[in-house]
């Protein structure tokens, strides 16, 4: 059909796996290849909201990383709650569902201010024997 | 142990193409819809409906993001529109990197209007900023008035919701009003618009925003 023009994508799968994939090029990026031996923990900050399944997180990290230099790296995942800060009540509140309203006041001039990101927070990195820290 | 701080963004490389398309679009005056939905909810058949209204209109273009076939590019081909067709291959959402590839295949000067059509999915495209204007989610009314209170981040970070599938209200114990309090509940911010590709009802009025939004784009050039 005229007009048409495809692509294939030979990338992500799974929606984790494409984040756990970004996760390990931002690990790549600030570790050298001869220093990777050395991290031990990854730690990252997620929204409760982010639509992220940690389990499926740490499978899909797990399984890219397997027989690398990185087969030993855990993740560590701290899960922030869902924060709305109403600008008119000026209350931050942590609703179960994440609504836009605000909880104590009923009012819809609200901000999301935690909940919804996914950050890379630390490394944690084994000291070489004989090096100082 | 020694410990090194980060503090990096997992998809900044993501948002930071889709900052670069951003840029694109402004500089080539073209407005940019991403439209997300689950599967089934209607976006084809809304394009279609789209594209007839817009004729002789304003000029638009899609991209097509699609787990398997080229389907939805022919589909849309045959109204004359230039057709891109991402196959994500079991992707389960675009990326704005894809997006940046697929707009190589695209002549932008010709374009007042690019529409997106993201893979079918309620969950994942929430996460990937393509570098669209406005995020539009459509929800048919089959599909249970509480979706949005199930899948609140498509609905949180979506700024239009269309409301579809309205012909089969009497026929359903959906209740439109329910489900645009719960989307509105979600993001009080959300722009609504209730059609029907049957009847074509409310099709006017979402094309009317699209051309006043296209122009005042193209204005700003």
């Amino acid at each position: 059909m005229p007009g048409i023009e495809g692509r294939s994508s030979d990338r992500t799968t799974m929606h984790e796996l494409s984040v756990a994939q970004s996760i390990l090029d931002i690990v790549n990026g600030h570790v050298p290849e001869d220093q990777r031996k050395q991290v031990r923990i990854v730690r990252l900050r997620i929204g409760s909201q982010a639509g992220i399944v940690v389990d499926s997180l740490l499978f899909a990290f797990e399984a890219i990383t397997s027989d690398t230099a990185m087969a030993h790296v855990s993740l560590d995942v701290e899960l922030v709650p869902f924060t709305l800060h109403c600008t008119e009540c000026g209350a931050q509140t942590h609703p179960d569902i994440p609504l836009g309203v605000c909880s104590a006041c009923g009012s819809r001039q609200t901000e999301v201010v935690a909940g919804t990101e996914m950050f890379v927070s630390e490394l944690e990195m084994e000291d070489l024997a004989g090096e100082s820290s | 142990m020694s410990v090194i701080t980060i503090e990096r963004k997992v998809l900044e490389k993501n948002d930071n193409v889709a900052r670069e398309n951003r840029a694109t679009f402004a500089l080539e005056g073209v407005f940019v819809l991403n439209m997300v939905s689950s599967p089934g909810a209607g976006k084809t058949s809304i394009l279609e409906k789209t594209f007839e209204h817009l004729r002789g209109k304003i000029a638009v273009g899609v991209i097509e993001g699609d787990v398997q076939t080229d389907l939805d590019a022919q589909r849309v081909a045959r109204f004359g529109i230039p057709a891109v067709q991402i196959v994500t291959r079991g992707g389960c959402h675009l990326e704005a990197g894809l997006v940046r590839e697929a707009l190589q295949r695209l002549d932008l000067k010709s374009i007042d209007l690019l529409i997106i059509e993201n893979v079918g999915n309620l969950v994942c495209p929430a996460n990937y900023d393509l570098g669209e204007h406005e995020r539009v989610v459509v929800a048919s009314t089959t599909e249970g008035d509480d979706k949005p209170l199930k899948y609140p981040a498509l609905f949180r970070t979506a700024s239009v919701m269309l409301i579809n599938k309205m012909d089969l209200v009497p026929y359903l114990n959906s209740q439109p009003e329910v489900l645009k309090k719960n989307a509105l509940s979600i993001n009080p911010g959300l722009l609504v618009f209730q059609t029907s590709c049957v009847s074509g009802a409310g099709i006017d009025a979402w094309c009317e925003w699209l051309v006043a939004n296209a122009q005042r784009n193209a204005s700003k050039r």
